[in-house]
This record gives C-alpha cells, sequence and structure tokens, in this order.
C-alpha cells in the first residue's frame, strides 16, 4: 500500500524494511511489532506511528499525515499548540481503532499532529483487532480507545484542546484552570454512571415517550 | 546551517473552500434552514445521520402540516423539504457527525464522511436521543456496552451478543454485526420492528439472528465487563449469556453528544439559544428545533425556527464581512 502511494507521486517515498532481519533498526525507532508504518519527512524523530493496517478509514489518516509532514506544520490552533510544545517529559499516546470506525481517523489524527509538534511525544495508531493481546491488555472494547502513558485514558474523539487536557495531565502539567476543566470533562465522559441510578427504575421511560410523541404529531 | 527551504517539496492540497453554513440534522428545522440558507446564496450542507431518523421520520402520519392538506408520513415529508433545499443548491450529504471543534475559524465538523468546514454552524440534532437507562448500562459502557456497531462490532467476532432496538438504524447495525458475531439476540418490546419493510425484510434474510420480540431487557451483567443480560418475556425472565450489547433504544434526551461541552446547555441537557436569533453561546453557531427543547414539539414549529437561524447566520455573516472590510 505503501508502495503504491509513493509510485503516484515523486514526493513520497516509500521504505521497505524487515523488522527480523533490521532489528537494529527497528530498535532505533522503538519498533516493538508488525506491521507498523512510519511517517517522517527524514529529518523527523519517526513519532508519528501507525502499527496494523492503516486500512479503510484510517487510510485518509496516512494520506494527512503525509501531507502534514510534507507541509511540516499542523492546523492545531495556537493555543493548543502552544500548550503541547511546552510538554518536556516523555509522552507515548495509543490510540486504538478498528478500520470501520467512523469516530477514529481525527482521534489518530490529533495524537499524530501533537507528536509533530513534540519530539517528546510518540503518537501511535494502533489497529485492535490486528494487536487482540495488547487491546486486551488495555480493556478495549470501544473505538477509538486513547492510553496515554499507561496512565491516562479515555473513550471517544475528544476535540484537539479537550484531548490536549488529559496528554498534560498524564505528564502533571495542568495548570489549575486546566485542572478544573480536565476534570470536569473527565467527569462526564465517566459520570454517566450517575444518571443510571436516577433513571434504573423506569428504563422503558424512553422509549414510552417517544411513542407518545408520534400521536402528538398526528393530530 | 541552513536548512533548504521545503516549499517547493511541499504537497499542497488546497484548503478545502468553507461552507457559510454546515446544518447538523436533516429533519424539518434543519431542512428549513436549508432552503432559507440556499436561497440566499449562501453555500450550505446539510449532514443527516439517515433521511428516516428523528421524530419527523418516524411519523407515520402527519396531517396539519401547512400547505399539505392531504395525510402523508413524516419520512414523505421530509423528502419534500429535501428536495426544497437541493433545489435552491443546498448540498445533502448523508453522514453521522462523530464531533465539531467550534473554537477553530472557520469551525471543523467531523463526520463520517469527512471532516466539513463552516463559517457558522446550525445543529438540528432533535431530542430523540437515548439516556442509559438499563441497570448496568451506564457502568459497562466501554466494556461491552456500545453504542456504535461499526466501532466495535470486530471485539465480538464469534461471540454471543445482543442488539436491542428495532428501528431502520438498528436493523442496518444489525446486519454489520451480524457479519461477526455468532448469534445476535434482536431484542424489542414490540411485537414487530418499528422499522421501513425493506429494513426488515433485509433483516430476515440473515442467517444468525434470533429475534426476541415483545421482549425488555432488565439488566445487562458484569463487573469488568459484559457477561450476559436478563430479558423478560411475557412476565418470564430469563438470562442470556452475551459478551457485548449495542443499545439502539431512542429517548428524548437532545441530541448533544458530539458537541463535547462546548456548546452552554441547560441543567435539563437543551441547547441554550437566545430567543430571538437561536444564536448558542458560541458565535456563529446556532440551534434550533426539539434540541433547545420545545414546549410544543411540532415539526411547523421546528421549520420555523430553522429559517430564522438560517436568516441570522445570513446576518453574522455580512456582518463579519463588512467589519473586514471596514478594517481593511
Amino acid at each position: 500500500m505503501v508502495k503504491e502511494l509513493s509510485e503516484i507521486s515523486p514526493l513520497i517515498e516509500a521504505e521497505v524494511h524487515d523488522f527480523e532481519r533490521e532489528s537494529e533498526l527497528a530498535e532505533q525507532y522503538g519498533i516493538d511489532k508488525v506491521p507498523a508504518v512510519i511517517v517522517t519527512d527524514g529529518n523527523g524523530h519517526g513519532n508519528i506511528r501507525f502499527f496494523g493496517i492503516p486500512a479503510g478509514l484510517e487510510f485518509t489518516t496516512l494520506i494527512e499525515d503525509i501531507l502534514m509532514v510534507s507541509q511540516g506544520r499542523t492546523n492545531l490552533s495556537d493555543d493548543v499548540r502552544a500548550k503541547i510544545k511546552a510538554i518536556d517529559k516523555p509522552v507515548h499516546i495509543q490510540v486504538f481503532v478498528t478500520p470501520t470506525c467512523p469516530y477514529c481517523p481525527r482521534a489518530v489524527l490529533t495524537a499524530h499532529q501533537f507528536a509533530m509538534e513534540n519530539p517528546n511525544i510518540v503518537a501511535d495508531m494502533v489497529e485492535a483487532t490486528e494487536f487482540p493481546e495488547l487491546a486486551e491488555r488495555y480493556g478495549v472494547f470501544a473505538v477509538p480507545k486513547v492510553v496515554i502513558n499507561d496512565a491516562v485514558s479515555f473513550e471517544g474523539a475528544l476535540p484537539e484542546h479537550l484531548f490536549a487536557l488529559y496528554v498534560l495531565k498524564a505528564v502533571d502539567q495542568l495548570s489549575g484552570e486546566e485542572r478544573r476543566e480536565f476534570e470536569e470533562v473527565d467527569r462526564q465522559l465517566r459520570g454517566m454512571a450517575d444518571d443510571d441510578w436516577e433513571h434504573e427504575h423506569h428504563h422503558d421511560h424512553d422509549e414510552f415517550e417517544h411513542e407518545h410523541h408520534f400521536h402528538r404529531y398526528e393530530h | 546551517m541552513v536548512m533548504p527551504m521545503s516549499l517547493d517539496l511541499r504537497l499542497e492540497l488546497p484548503d478545502s473552500e468553507p461552507y457559510d453554513v454546515v446544518i447538523i440534522g436533516g429533519g424539518p428545522a434543519g431542512l428549513t434552514a436549508a432552503i432559507y440558507a440556499a436561497r440566499a446564496n449562501l453555500r450550505t450542507v446539510v449532514l443527516d445521520k439517515h433521511p428516516k431518523a428523528g421524530a419527523l421520520g418516524m411519523t407515520q402520519r402527519i396531517e396539519n402540516y401547512p400547505g399539505i392538506p392531504e395525510p402523508i408520513s413524516g419520512a414523505e415529508l421530509l423528502e419534500i423539504l429535501r428536495r426544497q433545499a437541493i433545489q435552491f443548491g443546498a448540498e445533502y450529504v448523508q453522514a453521522q457527525v462523530t464531533g465539531v471543534d467550534l473554537l477553530k475559524d472557520p469551525k471543523e465538523i467531523f463526520s463520517s464522511a469527512g471532516t466539513f468546514y463552516g463559517r457558522t454552524v446550525i445543529i438540528a440534532t432533535g431530542a430523540m436521543g437515548h439516556k442509559p437507562s438499563i441497570p448496568g448500562e451506564a457502568k459497562l459502557v466501554g466494556k461491552g456496552v456500545s453504542y456504535c456497531a461499526v466501532c466495535d462490532a470486530p471485539f465480538f467476532a464469534g461471540k454471543d451478543v445482543a442488539v436491542i432496538g428495532d428501528n431502520d438504524e438498528a436493523l442496518e447495525e444489525l446486519d454489520f454485526v451480524s457479519r461477526f458475531a455468532k448469534t445476535v439476540y434482536l431484542i424489542s418490546h414490540h411485537k414487530e420492528p418499528r422499522a421501513s419493510q425493506e429494513a426488515i425484510e433485509r433483516a430476515r434474510q440473515l442467517p444468525n439472528i434470533v429475534w426476541l420480540m415483545g421482549t425488555r431487557v432488565v439488566a445487562i451483567e458484569g463487573e469488568e465487563k459484559v457477561t450476559g443480560i436478563v430479558i423478560e418475556r411475557e412476565g418470564v425472565r430469563e438470562r442470556l449469556p452475551v459478551a457485548g450489547v449495542f443499545v439502539y433504544l431512542l429517548g428524548t434526551k437532545p441530541v448533544t453528544d458530539f458537541l463535547n461541552g462546548q456548546v452552554e446547555l441547560t441543567p435539563q441537557g437543551c441547547i441554550k439559544v437566545d430567543p430571538e436569533t437561536k444564536m448558542t453561546n458560541v458565535p456563529g453557531v446556532f440551534a434550533v428545533g426539539d434540541v433547545t427543547c420545545k414546549e410544543i414539539r411540532q415539526a411547523v414549529i421546528a421549520a420555523a425556527e430553522g429559517a430564522i437561524a438560517a436568516l441570522e447566520a445570513d446576518k453574522f455573516l455580512r456582518k463579519r464581512a463588512k467589519a473586514r472590510s471596514d478594517w481593511a
């Protein structure tokens, strides 16, 4: 697939490496599983990575990554860019996806944009069905699932400024105000359990009310 | 050392030209907004999850919509509105909106059909959202409870799963789930699915479905992950071991999840708007119809609000253009 891409444009060069025979190179780039694709301009840090085939909807992400690396700039807002650039500790972002998930490409692209802005950040797409043992280890049953430094995780495609809060949380670089915002977002993402109690005893209430609507339309 | 300029090597694509108006939702509010926006010569796109979804799309018979004296179905009325919007130059795209970034300029709308850019956004997603309501459901979201079959069905390859719901969307997702799962229990408390005949026919062809109509799910069980569900049929309870539960129930919750808190809501979860202009707390972002919680939920009211929002969006764009030209 990567080779075919390189045949379309003279500006794209594909290098194919053998994981077994070129173990030194693999180690240099921190490649611990295959298939793996790294998008880099040659001077880059090899921190924009795909594990598993970027197929299906993720193919768009690969193309967007190539464009991003080629142009040497991201589409992040100035505010988010500044926050991401300020990170001075190593960050490993893993975004678990499936090829048919419409929410996933945005999550991967956001992670890759962060990696583009800051060499301390390594961002991986992980195709969950190709690495079931990893999916199992991180309890992935719903995608996109984002795991940061094995410590912080969330599910869903968050806009970049909220995604950034989770990255800052993982390296303990949240300001007071950001911490409050983070806690609010995290509570909302996880907090559906509160509603559960409230509604536990009328679980058919939703559909009942909905039927009621039909009648109100049918005067 | 001076780095060589890389300008000439850039793989440059033209920036996607933003729309003047991106409308999220293809019900009466969204489509009327499209008619008015397109007619005002604004570049307009409607993003609609499903042409038959929503409160009007599922209404069997409507007799009180002004100007339509013969009873027609809600889906037929939507079809007419769609045609009218497209006639004036609006684009219609069937796509599920998965997220937005309203802080950006232009605003970004992420969807299953790619990213759309809009100078203004009109939110018209209605109020048929489901709030986790089955005991165990909320606790097990992401641990076997899923609202996105195309995302998560691959995790249940060769396993038994349940799909709860019986509308067109549920049956389409059922198709996808059935390709991975061993057995799929399709569960609805209705006697017959509330879906189009063709969707039902297609679902009937699938080989590995167990149809459990007239059945309620009273609990989803499991701690770290889903292990089973408890169903009740004709007063008899039974436990079914399943690894996954896909929930496609409809409710009355305003559909705002995709906003991730970027627009101010009321304590009831409805989008807060200026009653005159329908603008939210985010400049250039409007909300109309049931998502703003109406006292009276009627198609004609939603449509009227759509018209207001489109004209206000037009005003907003002109004002901004004027401000820019004055400054320049």
